[in-house]
């Protein structure tokens, strides 16, 4: 009998220290994971989790049934905190690491020097006062690169120098930029970027026209609420028709290709930005002599980014496509719409 | 007899609801995009729309309708007569014509304190109408002081159309730099009720380069808010070179639609 008690006892103290090692070791578990999954607040160091057992440990019900088999009906106990810490939960998912905002490649038309995230998909599309409309998809590659395909309404041609400028749309192009973030390689370096864009050949009116544009573009915040961006840009077009060949624009001379743009952005209320650039397109004349076959025309453009939500943004201003000559009467009021998909970013991110 | 008893019962009704007791003395200032023709600086505090029809004696009619947001900017889309041609322009023949033009507007306006604001836009034609076309420039500012509204600024516009002879005749803006002015004056006595009048230049297009220029075009009238989203004004337009019998009578009902109380 005595024996038998001894032996009750022992194997009762062995199930209470099993279960107190399984409670221990899953509140370890659970409380590693949890803290481990909390964003650090750098620099305050966080301190040790306290893994040892509270004192007044409640031991678990005694379900170890009775010598005389009599069967035992288990009381309900009141939890206890480490009774709930021990339930087998799954581990509440990561949260999502805080995502950067996303700097635009574009101001309102001069690009920028900043490039998209890796895995940012960026899509813009615009409707303006002279019936035009424009689109551009991108996507940003490794944070070092950006590929986008886009059609624009901007680029014109008239069959001779008096003549009305028309618009050549859909005229297609297709971009690819690279460069560095800001302040990547010292302090107050201003993001760089290397982009070319090129257009897909359009033909209209018996000509075909090609653009061909090689950019190199900084920009540089200016405190919380600024932003300066300036750009040189080099520039190559053709004129083909089937009679006398192609007219390069590059037979001109460099100071017919080379031009340089840039503009401003002012956070001017919480969730808007008042913008202002200057940016050049070719304009085409089909009958000019070759030197003026191919111009380059200023832009001046102004207008609001206003952001809707984290990943829609809404843009509306005005552009005089000829501020050259100061011809107020080509101005048009444009509207775009602005959309930011990170979800692939999200999921390159987790599976780093 | 039933139009009579009609009209009668309607002014009735209007002079009872326009009889109100002066409780909206604490309604909201009325910050619209024009005082009647020329326009102001406000934009509002809250994404908004506003929209207004207009109609007057001479079968003129207009509607825009205006989209505040991100409490800097206005864009506005619509049609109006206050484009004009003439031919001849002068004398006791002279005939000038509304020119009815689809436009679009853009207006960046911000609040420097609270009763002073400044603005600057674009005015831009949809295409040609009937061979005219006619761009402008402003800036302006406007000022609350007390129970009136002061509003000044300049124009400027550029404009196109076919001649007499069939040439275009252009004007740019480096040759036509106007003043805009407005005053508004709500009466202590009458809370609802709001005292207009604005002066701007505009082109005309006359046959020739000549008779093609800037007239000044004077406007008054009175505004009164029904409820606290709507209005309804009335004006009288004098044109430069009119008799005062070729003035306009015009009416126009405005409303706002808003996300937020006004």
């Amino acid at each position: 009998m005595t024996a038998s008690r001894i032996a009750t006892c022992t194997r009762r103290y062995d199930v209470t220290r099993t279960s107190k090692t399984w409670i221990i070791v899953s509140a370890i578990a659970l409380t590693g994971g949890i803290a481990s999954a909390q964003p650090v607040p750098v620099p305050v160091p966080l301190p040790p989790p306290d893994v040892t057992p509270p004192p007044d440990v409640t031991p678990p019900p005694d379900v170890t049934p009775p010598p005389d088999g009599t069967p035992v009906v288990a009381q309900p106990q009141p939890p206890s905190v480490d009774t709930i810490a021990a339930v087998p939960v799954e581990p509440a998912p990561a949260p999502e690491p805080p995502l950067t905002p996303v700097s635009l490649p574009e101001l309102l038309l001069a690009p920028t020097g900043y490039l998209l995230p890796a895995g940012v998909i960026y899509a813009r599309t615009g409707v303006d006062t002279s019936g035009g409309i424009s689109g551009d998809l991108r996507f940003g590659l490794g944070d070092v690169a950006e590929f986008g395909v886009a059609t624009t309404d901007l680029v014109r041609a008239r069959d001779s120098s008096d003549a009305v400028a028309k618009r050549l749309a859909p005229f297609y192009t297709a971009t690819f930029r690279m460069g560095l973030a800001e302040d990547r390689l010292f302090r107050y370096q201003p993001a760089l970027t290397l982009g070319f864009r090129k257009s897909f050949e359009h033909e209209a009116d018996g000509h075909r026209t090609r653009i061909a544009e090689l950019h190199l573009a900084a920009s540089k915040r200016l405190g919380a609420r600024a932003s300066v961006h300036i750009n040189g840009s080099f520039w190559d077009a053709s004129v083909e028709n089937g009679e006398e060949g192609a007219v390069l624009l590059h037979d001109q001379g460099l100071g017919k290709q080379l031009r340089v743009g840039g503009g401003v952005a002012v956070r001017a209320v919480e969730d808007a930005d008042i913008a202002v650039d200057f940016a050049w397109v070719p304009e085409f004349c089909f009958t000019c002599s070759d030197v003026n076959r191919t111009r380059l025309r200023p832009i001046l453009s102004w207008g609001v980014r206003y952001d809707l939500t984290r990943w829609a943004m809404l843009q509306s201003g005005v552009r005089v496509p000829d501020i050259g000559d100061a011809n107020l009467l080509d101005a048009q009021i444009f509207g775009q719409i602005t959309l930011i998909n990170r979800s692939l970013e999200r999921v390159v991110k987790r599976h780093r | 007899m039933r139009l009579p008893l009609a009209l009668a019962a309607l002014s009735l009704a209007g002079t009872l609801v326009a009889s109100r007791p002066a409780a909206a003395d604490d309604l909201a200032p009325w910050l619209a995009p024009r005082v009647l023709s020329v326009p102001t600086a406000w934009v509002r505090p809250t994404t908004v729309v506003v929209g207004s029809l207009d109609g007057d004696q001479r079968r003129g009619s207009g509607a825009r309708a205006t989209l505040s947001y991100a409490h800097l900017v206005e864009f506005d889309v619509g049609g109006d007569g206050l484009l004009t041609a003439c031919d001849p322009c002068a004398g006791d023949g002279r005939r000038a014509t509304a020119v009815q033009q689809t436009t679009a507007g853009w207006k960046l306006g911000h609040q420097v304190r609270p009763e002073l604001a400044i603005g600057g836009g674009v005015r831009v034609p949809f295409g040609y109408n009937a061979g005219h076309r006619a761009v402008t420039a402003f800036a302006i500012a406007s000022w609350r002081v007390g129970r009136a509204v002061l509003h000044g600024g300049v124009s400027t516009w550029a404009s196109e159309h076919r001649g007499g002879d069939g040439r275009a005749i252009e004007l740019r803006p480096s040759r036509a730099v106007r003043p805009l002015l407005g005053f508004e004056w709500t009466p202590p006595i009458y809370p609802r009720t709001t005292l207009t009048t604005d002066l701007q230049w505009l082109p005309e297009h006359g046959p020739t380069a000549a008779d093609t220029g800037a007239r000044w075009s004077f406007m008054w009238g009175v505004r009164y808010r029904t409820l606290p989203w709507s209005a309804i004004e009335l004006a009288v337009r004098h044109r430069q070179g009119d008799e005062l019998g070729g003035a306009t009578v015009m009416v126009r009902l405005t409303a706002v639609l808003s996300s937020h109380p006004l």
